[in-house]
């Protein structure tokens, strides 16, 4: 994603310093993780309800 | 001379930015210690929910509690603290007198993308957002927590974390937004004033484990067909107990959470504010959480003896304080803490033999001493000015504290609560997700689906050592 900042160096930087600003990336990434939350989330219900039917 | 005057404005203006740093780098300090305090709350409610359960649930009530806290803190970044800024002015997403709140504001502080994304990430320049929002997620998971053990040892796991997510994420949100926010309706036009959170944190957790109860149903063996009910107990009462306490200590630092620190950025004067920019400080919170801890347990202690209760009357009268803590007088406090740790057990009891199941009595603890609270403070505070100066409507006359008011604040916290909870778990519960398979209940939730063993060795009593 590379050093937002034009100068490779911390001299003089102030603001935002995390990997992807100023870039399309961070909502990127909350949407991956948004997803991936919802994917875990219903993985885990697939793998509990088999357990649930096991059990009878 | 002139020289000497120009030497001394800028040794001034040395000094003043360096207090300004100072006082900076405080309100950042004491806002992130909020958080590992407001953690203890979570290892308490943790203990507690294992302890309440039976041995054979101990584990999953266990996981249940855990996945809670971390399915919570990363929806209250993805949207929470959005609805926090977005909603006060109610549905029409308008800016608030005050110019921080509304659609617009909110889009311009609270998206993790866009430009919204530099005060949600790491910030040279913005030293208090992280902490704020911190401090914030973790009232959002205790309201997960507060709901979490009043459904243990029947409910499934991910239904249940779909619920939490809702509870953390937006329904106690948006009773923050109205009813914590200076800009918030409900403190605008009805004088709403919850200090600590009676009604917009514990209040709304409660009844909306009411409304998922209703759906849950009883655990299996709870009631009689003649309607009587039975005592399930825990499987281990002193870790309960401990665990209660640990909520106590960790109540400190919600409390924390709840004063403005006053010089930052945020803060709308020099002092100590509340959230409503009304004064009160760290003393006045000393006095009155000791005094309301104290007699909760006196109450409960008096009618019960037994200290399941005494501890949860500890909560109680933190709970029916909570609302007034930055102004109550201590004395009072105490005799509203007393009082409230006498109604709790029948307040219970009430609920049982309404046929609701609340397994460690969350809704009356939450629920019935939220509402005693915050209609209390009505009656006593009335009259007093429900926003500082700084914060009131500019021009207009400063909203002041009701009875009126407090019972509107109520009825719309318990509405948002129950409708919030209901409608979502009848929903899961027509799906299938919300109740365990009687089969399951029965055998015991750690014997179907946890890989591990509460007591492999069982609770054997071991011999003294020989002198």
């Amino acid at each position: 994603m590379g050093f937002p900042y034009d100068q490779g160096t911390w001299e003089g930087v102030s603001g935002a310093i995390f990997m992807g600003f100023g870039s399309a990336m961070p909502g990127i990434f909350t949407v991956i993780a948004i997803a991936v939350s919802v994917a875990l989330l219903a993985i885990g219900q697939k793998t509990e309800a088999a357990k649930y039917r096991d059990h009878k | 001379m002139e020289e000497q005057l120009a030497e001394l404005a800028a040794q001034v203006a040395a000094i003043e930015s360096k207090g300004n740093l100072t006082n900076t780098m405080f309100a950042e300090l004491y806002y992130y210690l909020t958080i590992p305090l407001m953690i203890i709350i979570h290892a308490g409610f943790l203990a507690y929910e294992m302890g309440a359960s039976r041995a054979k649930n101990a584990l999953s009530s266990g996981v249940k509690n855990i996945l809670a806290f971390a399915f919570v803190i990363p929806a209250f970044y993805f949207f929470g603290w959005w609805v926090y800024w977005g909603f006060p002015t109610g549905f029409s997403f308008s800016e608030g007198p005050n110019g921080i709140s509304g659609a617009e504001y909110a889009n311009a502080i609270a998206w993790a993308w866009g430009p919204s994304a530099e005060f949600m990430g790491p910030n040279t320049e913005d030293q208090i957002d992280g902490v704020f929002w911190g401090a914030f997620a973790l009232f959002a998971a205790t309201t997960a927590s507060i709901f979490s053990g009043a459904v243990i040892e029947r409910i499934q796991t991910v239904g249940f974390v779909i619920l939490a997510i809702i509870l953390g994420g937006f329904s106690w949100t948006l009773g923050a937004a109205w009813g914590w926010h200076s800009d918030g309706w409900l403190v605008q036009s009805w004088g709403v004033h919850d200090f600590g959170a009676a009604g917009l944190v514990h209040a709304i957790a409660a009844f909306f484990a009411l409304g998922v109860l209703i759906n849950l149903g009883p655990r299996i063996g709870k009631f009689n067909p003649d309607g009587t009910a039975n005592d399930i107990a825990g499987h281990n009462l002193p870790f309960t107990a401990t665990g209660l306490m640990l909520i106590v200590v960790g109540f400190w630092g919600f409390l924390m959470g709840c004063l403005v620190v006053g010089g930052e950025a945020w803060s709308w004067s020099g002092n100590w504010n509340t959230i409503y920019g009304t004064p009160s400080n760290l003393s006045a919170l000393s006095f009155n959480i000791l005094m309301a801890v104290g007699g909760g347990i006196i109450g409960a202690w008096a009618f019960t003896r037994d200290p399941f209760w005494m501890m949860s009357g500890a909560l109680a009268g933190l709970i029916s304080t909570a609302s007034g803590l930055d102004i109550y007088w201590p004395s009072l406090t105490f005799l509203i803490a007393i009082s409230a740790g006498i109604l709790l057990k029948p307040a219970a009891t009430i609920l049982e033999n309404m046929g609701i199941d609340d397994a460690v009595g969350a809704v009356t603890v939450h629920g019935t001493m939220g509402v005693y609270g915050m209609l209390l403070l009505g009656i006593f505070a009335s009259g007093y000015p429900a926003l500082g100066e700084a914060a009131a409507f500019s021009g207009d006359e400063v909203p002041t504290i009701s009875f009126i008011g407090q019972l509107v604040g109520i009825v719309v916290f318990v509405l948002i609560g129950f409708i919030t909870g209901y409608v979502p778990s009848l929903i899961l519960k027509m799906m299938g997700m919300l109740r365990v398979p009687e089969a399951v209940e029965i055998a015991g939730l750690d014997t179907v689906k946890v890989p591990a063993q509460a007591y492999p060795e069982g609770i054997a009593a071991s011999p003294p050592a020989s002198s």
